[in-house]
């Protein structure tokens, strides 16, 4: 009873000293205002943010805080209405220790806001709004996304430039989104000499028979259809304009995906084209990061609204670092993000902002592909690094960068990749490599040099590949490219470092990296050909104590940590990004075997040590080598047990149960040598109560350290 | 009586000590330094005697010469003609002073000259060249080339490396400032190029503001770049001045332009801006970086060039003793031999030896302002000495390795900078003695360069393949006319090195990368570390995970192989043709941690079990013996097994020394529990008991002292 008493106050005790310990830590943390639709029909947009925000806190968090202290997110709901976001603005704004806010997902609430934000002085990120109407050129107010004029004047460029149309119809909704849209796509349009004729729609309520009675009378002459719209508006367009018959490519604003277009559409999503502020498929490896963390926690897929609200939360805690926990300091740094020298590295690319506030980001071409969109095969991106703009005029000839209307473009080439595992032949994790059979497959269309595609965790000369088919289809829709297709047999020797902390209940993923050898992400993108792959479980891996538990794929570019060298290279700068296609397999030990050949011997050895106990202490000699035939068993075995495994700079699970083994055996063969002291002292009874406790406190703490160790083996993230 | 005995013993043993150590001392030879340790000159003439005591304590290290140390006696010269000559009395009147060397600036040696001359004492100037000042004494010796051979070569680089056809020569109105012109304006006519001069202001004179504006209202045509001659301050003024009236032809300086602080007096007008160099440590030897390095550590901070020569004078007179006799004129007689290429010395500034007026010859090397700093130029020129060479001159010369002006021979050097990042190091095989590494490798070079032919030369064959990943035009940059190309590979390969295990695994392991052209020598490329590109990033991905990165080094040196390679013209003692290696050095630190586990602590446990041995009462001495054979035998499987993750090695590991340790103690152990159970057993149990107490007391401490000696030893070794 007064053991137990003892115990109470000492969890007390505890408890009180964590609390006063916790407190300080939460009052000292930045305060970061999340105004985001929690309630009616925006609310699964609004969590989705809210959950984006909170990944990156608690990472921020997990790593520190901010200058040592933590990030607090302070939610309200603006309920996706403009009072709702006028209420949550001048609540967040109110409270003193609210140091920046992120939110508001749509564009009536946000501009509901802005002047409140604007009023009290403090800087607002939008993660999901660009408009230069909505931003209203307040200091205050920054956005995650592009100015929807950014993406006009690309989306003519890309279709006069790559796509080679010189006619377009342009379709353009007649509220203030669609005339400003229609406004920056004419005049880049007349710049390019890219000929353009306008014709509103209405916002809302399209007529049945738009298409019949004023589309079709206008689309001789015309290349192809420009759509700059909502979803609902662009939808029903679109259908009515192939259920007459229309044939022509369309192009729409990155609005008209919203929604559900798919279905509003209904099957006629054939030669498709739209604008994109980000895909996932052509990110960067930060961005694969975070779609899969959000993945994991949410199981659900991330919209690049929340990468862009992610990216958001890390600006702000950067300007925090850098410039001091202050409303306006921060929207000095945010404001300094002002051209690529000295953006921001965020998940979503390198950021900074425009003049409006906006931020600058390349357009994404997509094309409709089953139910979603997929990278169109050419992109095109603004070439900022100083070496291209020095070398301008050699990589135009080499047709590498097109200029259009005085801007430079990388037109990049997208490479759809594709791998389908055979056989693992050998997991060798004491050489840190493992020998694979697989197929690959690439899609392209224009030039590539397919044969310079290289493993970048190959080893030399261990490599081998064997071209099984190469076919040049014909264009999926009139007026297509032709897309090339090769394929190839793969089997070579790659590197990988196993992490064995937990072996033997480890889980690793052996990773395949595809790249090119010398063209940097400005001339190939290589995106991940989800559609083709079928991703079987592989029960070939040998040697047999693997099985397999799953796969990943992606495309992705990433930063080298180098300049190689580059003599027009200053200190601080970004590099050329590189595309990498990386498939990962995941495979789990069996553990069965492990039980036998690893975890039976050492049970026995120790169990072998308990009989020390029940041999009567006057036979001290035989307690005593036998004691000591264990513990050199325990010794020799762990040796043996090491060998089939690379060193390593940490502590390995199974380690922990040798380890435990040596300390326990010592502990024993003290006892027994205290209990025969006292034996041969003639103090009998106390070598007979040391030799009683002995028995029970060993074997009790023997079952309880292995006990533990086995639970937080299972238990420990797989 | 025991303690007494213990006494006198102590004390004959310091006696001999003393007797021994103290004619040691006497019997050293003494060498005399005479530099400004005082007044405004006082950090350049520390530096010199840093620089001579790193040499005598290396030469000490190694045994001294003949068996005798060499001694330093040092005098302030104070930087002034007076100080100079009292420095040179006091020492040429002590008559263990074997040679001086010292005396930084030109005036207090003119003024110790004739000191040494009368008194007959070889005197070595670091930093004089001037034949003005040797006064042309037999007893004086200058450790730098003679100025006016200076500004011949430079002459001749820009006839010959530059071509250029025409230029304008601003000369100091001193002595020195015209001897130079006079000198390049000669060699300048009979090389074919043309000149014109300009006089201006000379040393510790002020140039006029005006002075380009009056006296050079317009570049003459034809002048196609403008040498200057004089010193950093109204040189670099001249210069500032020039650019800021838009006058932006190349233009040459000479050494003295480039001493002192030019960068500040030029202001933002580097472009274009070449210096002539006795030396340079960019394109120096082995020897010349270990002495930098060792330098470096000692003192913190970079030597200058005549820091080196100083440390080679004091290895030429050790030399001189060596070889001829602790004697001055037999010193003297030594370095007058040095007078041609084949008989030279071969020190860390290069293949020494002197002109008929006592100033070391020595090739011009040419630098060019990158970033802020002078580098070597792309071409360089060095005087070809060697006979193979002088054999089949025709050859070179058509073959364009050789140019000939004024009738003297010259190799054409193309200097490549290089430079490398680590990307990963995917396996660090320490019992297979070689690395796996992936990596970043670039060069940059001007004119046509096979850098296709560079390779590493620990590579292991067939195990490395390199994939191009740019290649461009350097914007900006050019030299001699030239454009400057840029290339860059990315590498994968195996590289062999043979690991140092003496502190494992306490230990520090440099991972070496030697690139070096297949089969061109040093007299076509010289390969230069690309320091201005290259960024010290930590690299994270170090396989397998028992490393850390610690830092990384780069250099590019000369060496020579220990091969004559057969060549039918090569006589015994003749230098052979340098070749040039650029090195990079990743330090990495063993993970002590999992060590701490899987090493020390079941060692700790085996000794720790034996040591329980004591608490057994000696009368069972079955089970005493069994047990601490029982950890004597678990010692040594131990061993055994840790042993077989290492490569075999002529030398005892620090684990080694861990084990040995414990079989020592063990059978210290044995021996005492024997010799107890001896006496138990003849029935004397009060010396059993004495002895086992003994034991006791003895062996827990004999185990603490001898283990925490030896980690203390090794914690201070890996540091």
């Amino acid at each position: 009873m007064s053991r137990l008493r003892r115990w109470a106050r000492a969890g007390l005790r505890l408890a009180l000293v964590s609390a006063a310990l916790a407190v300080p830590a939460a009052a000292g943390s930045y305060r970061i205002g999340v105004a985001v639709p929690l309630s009616g029909p925006r609310r699964p947009r609004g969590e989705m943010l809210l959950r984006a925000l909170r990944l990156k806190a608690d990472e921020l968090n997990a790593a520190g805080g901010v200058g040592g202290r933590g990030i607090e997110l302070l939610v309200r709901d603006d309920r996706g209405t403009a009072e709702g976001a006028r209420k949550a603005a001048a609540e967040l704004a109110g409270d003193p220790l609210v140091l920046a806010v992120i939110g508001h997902y749509d564009s009536e609430p946000a501009a509901a806001a802005v002047p409140v934000y604007s009023s009290d002085h403090v800087p607002v990120f939008l993660p999901s709004v660009g408009d230069s109407g909505v931003l209203a050129h307040s200091r205050w107010v920054f956005s995650g996304t592009c100015s929807g004029r950014d993406e006009a004047q690309t989306m003519a460029v890309f279709i006069k430039a790559v796509r080679l149309h010189s006619r377009v119809l342009v379709l353009h909704t007649g509220d203030q989104y669609g005339r400003d849209m229609w406004d920056a796509f004419a005049k880049k349009a007349e710049r390019i000499g890219l000929r353009t004729r306008g014709l509103e729609v209405p916002a809302k309520n399209v007529p049945a028979d738009l298409a019949a009675h004023r589309l079709l009378p206008v689309l001789p002459g015309i290349d192809a259809v420009v759509v700059l719209g909502h979803s609902a508006t662009g939808g029903v367009v679109i259908r009515q304009l192939r259920e007459h018959g229309c044939r022509l490519p369309v192009w729409g604003s990155s609005r008209i995906v919203s929604g559900d277009l798919m279905a509003t559409l209904g099957g006629h999503a054939e030669d498709l084209h739209v604008a994109l502020p980000f895909m996932f498929d052509v990110g960067s490896l930060k961005a694969v990061e975070f779609r899969r963390k959000y993945l994991e926690r949410y199981a659900s897929e991330p919209h690049p609204f929340g990468l862009f609200a992610y990216d958001g939360l890390g600006l702000v805690a950067e300007a925090i670092r850098t410039k001091g926990p202050d409303r306006a300091a921060i929207r000095d740094y945010l404001a300094g993000l002002d051209s690529p020298a000295n953006a921001y590295d965020g998940a979503s690319g390198r950021l900074f902002f425009n003049r409006d506030g906006s931020m600058a980001r390349d357009t994404i071409m997509a094309t409709a592909f089953g139910d979603g969109f997929c990278p169109t095969f050419q992109q095109l991106r603004l070439v900022t690094d100083r070496h291209s703009l020095d070398n301008l005029a050699g990589k135009v000839k080499r047709g590498e960068i097109i200029v259009a209307d005085q801007v430079p473009y990388f037109l990049v080439s997208v490479v759809y990749a594709g791998i389908e595992w055979y056989r693992v032949d050998q997991v060798s994790v004491k050489d840190l490599s493992f020998d694979a059979e697989f197929f690959v497959w690439l899609n392209w269309s224009g030039e590539f040099d397919a044969d310079n595609v290289q493993f970048l965790n190959e080893v030399a000369g261990k490599v081998q590949r064997v071209e099984l088919r190469r076919v040049t289809a014909p264009p999926a829709f009139r007026g297509g490219p032709r897309i090339h297709w090769v394929s190839y047999r793969y089997k070579g020797t790659f590197l990988h470092p196993y992490d064995l902390h937990r072996f033997p209940f480890d889980r690793q993923e052996l990773h395949l990296r595809l790249s090119h050898k010398d063209l940097d992400a400005d001339r190939v993108l290589f995106v991940a050909d989800r559609i083709n792959i079928v991703g079987r479980p592989i029960s070939d891996i040998y040697p047999h104590e693997w099985r397999d538990v799953g796969r990943e794929d992606y495309g992705a570019t990433f930063r080298y940590a180098s300049a190689f060298g580059d003599p027009t290279y200053r200190p601080g700068e970004a590099q050329a990004p590189y595309s990498v296609y990386q498939t990962t397999l995941r495979i789990q030990r069996l553990l069965f075997p492990y039980l036998v050949t690893l975890f039976l011997p050492l049970g026995i050895l120790i169990f072998v040590s308990f009989l020390v106990l029940l041999i009567p202490k006057e036979q001290f000699s035989t307690r005593n080598s036998l004691v000591m035939s264990s513990l050199l068993g325990v010794l020799v075995y762990h040796m043996a047990q090491a060998r089939s495994l690379p060193q390593v700079g940490y502590l390995m699970t199974s380690d922990l149960y040798f380890v435990s083994a040596y300390m326990l055996l010592a502990f024993l063969i003290l006892g027994v040598n205290v209990v025969n002291i006292l034996h041969s002292r003639k103090q009998e009874e106390r070598a007979a109560r040391l030799d009683l406790w002995l028995r029970r406190g060993f074997i009790a703490g023997t079952l309880a350290a292995y006990a533990a160790l086995t639970l937080s083996a299972m238990q420990a993230p797989r | 009586m025991n303690r007494n005995s213990h006494r006198s013993m102590l004390l004959l043993a310091a006696a001999s000590w003393v007797l021994c150590s103290a004619p040691a001392a006497a019997r050293s030879y003494v060498i005399g330094v005479a530099a400004p340790l005082s007044g405004p000159r006082r950090s350049s003439g520390e530096m010199l005697l840093n620089a001579l005591r790193l040499k005598a304590d290396r030469i000490n290290a190694d045994g001294g010469v003949l068996g005798r140390r060499i001694e330093l006696l040092v005098q302030d010269d104070e930087g002034t003609i007076d100080g100079a000559r009292q420095a040179a009395v006091k020492l040429t009147s002590d008559r263990r002073v074997l040679a001086v060397i010292g005396h930084y600036d030109s005036e207090p040696a003119a003024a110790a000259v004739p000191v040494y001359t009368h008194a007959q004492v070889p005197a070595f100037l670091p930093s004089i060249g001037d034949s003005a000042v040797m006064a042309r004494s037999p007893w004086v010796f200058g450790g730098t080339y003679d100025l006016t051979s200076e500004a011949q070569s430079m002459a001749v680089f820009i006839k010959a490396v530059c071509r250029h056809s025409s230029v304008l020569v601003f000369h100091g109105g001193d002595e020195y400032g015209r001897n130079l012109w006079g000198a390049f304006g000669a060699k300048a006519r009979r090389v074919g190029l043309k000149v014109r001069d300009i006089e201006f202001a000379g040393a510790g004179q002020g140039l006029p503001g005006d002075f380009v504006e009056r006296n050079l209202p317009a570049v003459p045509a034809g002048v196609d770049a403008i040498v200057v001659f004089g010193h950093s301050a109204s040189g670099g003024a001249l210069i500032r001045q020039l650019r800021e009236r838009r006058i932006s032809l190349p233009v040459y300086g000479s050494s003295r332009v480039a001493s002192g602080d030019i960068m500040t007096a030029v202001g933002p007008y580097t472009k274009d801006l070449y210096a002539a160099f006795p030396f340079m440590f960019d394109l120096g030897n082995l020897q010349s970086v270990e002495f930098r390095k060792a330098y470096r550590d000692r003192h913190g901070a970079q030597p200058s060039v005549f820091a080196l020569f100083a440390y080679d004078g004091l290895g030429m007179i050790a030399e001189a003793i060596r070889a001829k006799g602790p004697e001055r004129s037999a010193i003297r007689g030594y370095l007058a031999g040095l007078d041609a290429p084949t008989s030279a010395y071969d020190g860390a500034s290069g293949t020494l030896f002197f002109g008929k007026d006592g100033a070391m010859v020595r090739d011009t090397v040419m630098g060019l302002v990158m970033n802020g700093v002078f580098r070597p130029c792309y071409q360089q020129l060095r005087v070809v000495t060697e006979r193979h060479t002088l054999d089949n001159l025709a050859e070179k010369v058509k073959l364009g390795e050789v140019v000939v002006s004024d009738q003297t021979p010259f190799f054409v050097i193309d200097v490549v900078y290089a430079g490398i990042e680590y990307y990963r190091i995917d396996q660090v095989a320490v019992k297979d003695l070689s690395f796996d590494a992936e990596f970043f490798l670039w060069l940059k070079w001007s004119g046509d360069v096979d850098v296709d032919n560079l390779q590493f030369l620990n590579e292991v064959p067939g195990k490395g393949y390199r994939i191009e990943m740019r290649r461009a035009i350097v914007p900006d940059q050019w030299d001699g006319g030239r454009d400057v190309r840029w290339v860059s590979y990315r590498y994968k390969g195996t590289f062999l090195h043979p690991y140092d295990l003496h502190h494992f695994p306490f230990d520090r392991q440099e991972l070496p990368l030697l690139l070096a052209h297949k089969n061109r020598n040093a007299n076509k490329i010289q390969l230069v570390v690309d320091m201005g590109n290259i960024v010290d990033r930590p690299i994270g991905d170090i396989y397998p995970q028992e490393w850390r990165y610690v830092g990384r080094d780069d250099f590019g040196a000369t060496f020579r192989y220990a091969s004559a390679f057969g060549n039918p013209t090569y006589r015994p003692g003749e230098a052979q043709a340098p070749y040039s290696v650029y090195q990079t050095t990743l330090r990495i630190q063993r993970i002590l941690f999992p060590y701490l586990v899987t090493l020390f602590l079941p060692l700790g446990i085996l000794i720790f079990v034996s040591l329980l041995v004591l608490l057994i009462p000696k009368e069972q001495f079955s089970s005493r013996n069994s047990l601490v054979m029982s950890s004597l035998l678990g010692v040594l499987v131990y061993h055994m097994a840790q042993a077989r993750s290492l490569p075999q090695v002529g030398y005892l590991m620090q684990s080694d020394l861990y084990f040995v340790a414990a079989y020592m103690l063990l059978a210290f152990l044995i021996l005492g529990v024997n010799l107890v159970n001896i006496r138990h057993s003849r029935h004397q149990e009060e010396r059993a008991a004495w002895l086992d107490m003994w034991l006791r007391r003895e062996f827990i401490l004999g185990t603490l002292a001898v283990y925490v000696a030896l980690s203390v030893y090794a914690v201070m070794v890996s540091r």
